[in-house]
């Protein structure tokens, strides 16, 4: 009843899936500023590809694996997490792209540990910042 | 090593930007775009229109105003 323990094989499998997240992002060309900002401009769709593919693959997850199992493999059991809806969410998600530069530097978070000193990793540790923040 | 053309003090003030967005917003891009979505969440995909019409935007005006300044 308490899915928020974390145990060894949780903490081994959300590793592997930031892990294959940093590697899928990468191999998609998502980290590369120019590529987003040719996005964003309207000169490259591929990146569509990339956010509907993974959203398309994210829905077929929520919705199959609680028919297809009785509970979750590691333990615990499938909870929905209901989004909550507010002015806040607005002006926040129209700040988290007011540079329009750094919808990669979101996106390459989970890159960090790889991510080397070049140009493109200073915004990932800005980012990561505001991650670690809370937690301090 | 360039990766990109982007300065570095605009990833800087972006990444600050992006965190914060993400934690006023409850979620970042890949948050609201990708679990959000996938779950069929409303909220979720207002905050997916609202960021990429504001990143639309802002790229083709960032665009409009360093060429103008080139």
């Amino acid at each position: 009843m308490t899915p928020h323990i974390l145990t060894l094989p949780k903490a081994l499998v959300t590793l592997l899936a930031g892990a294959l997240f940093g590697f899928g992002l990468s191999l998609a060309t998502m980290v590369q500023p120019d590529v987003v900002l040719s996005f964003l401009r309207f000169q490259d769709w591929g990146l569509m590809l990339v956010m509907g593919g993974a959203a398309g693959l994210a829905m077929l997850a929520y919705k199959g694996f609680p028919r297809w199992f009785a509970r979750p493999l590691l333990g615990g059991q499938f909870l929905t997490q209901p989004a909550s809806w507010n002015r806040q969410t607005v002006i926040g998600s129209a700040i988290l792209v007011w540079a329009g530069v750094c919808r990669a530097c979101a996106q390459a978070r989970p890159l960090r540990l790889w991510a080397r000193a070049t140009p493109t990793s200073c915004g990932h540790w800005a980012a990561l910042c505001w991650v670690l923040w809370p937690m301090a | 090593m360039t990766l990109t053309s982007v300065p570095v003090w605009q990833l800087l003030v972006g990444g600050f930007l992006v965190g914060y967005g993400a934690r006023l917003g409850n979620g970042c891009t890949s948050g609201h775009g990708i679990c959000g979505l996938g779950s069929l969440q409303l909220p979720s995909l207002s905050a997916v229109l609202t960021f990429t019409a504001t990143a639309f935007l802002t790229a083709n005006l960032m665009a409009i105003t360093t060429k103008g300044l080139a």
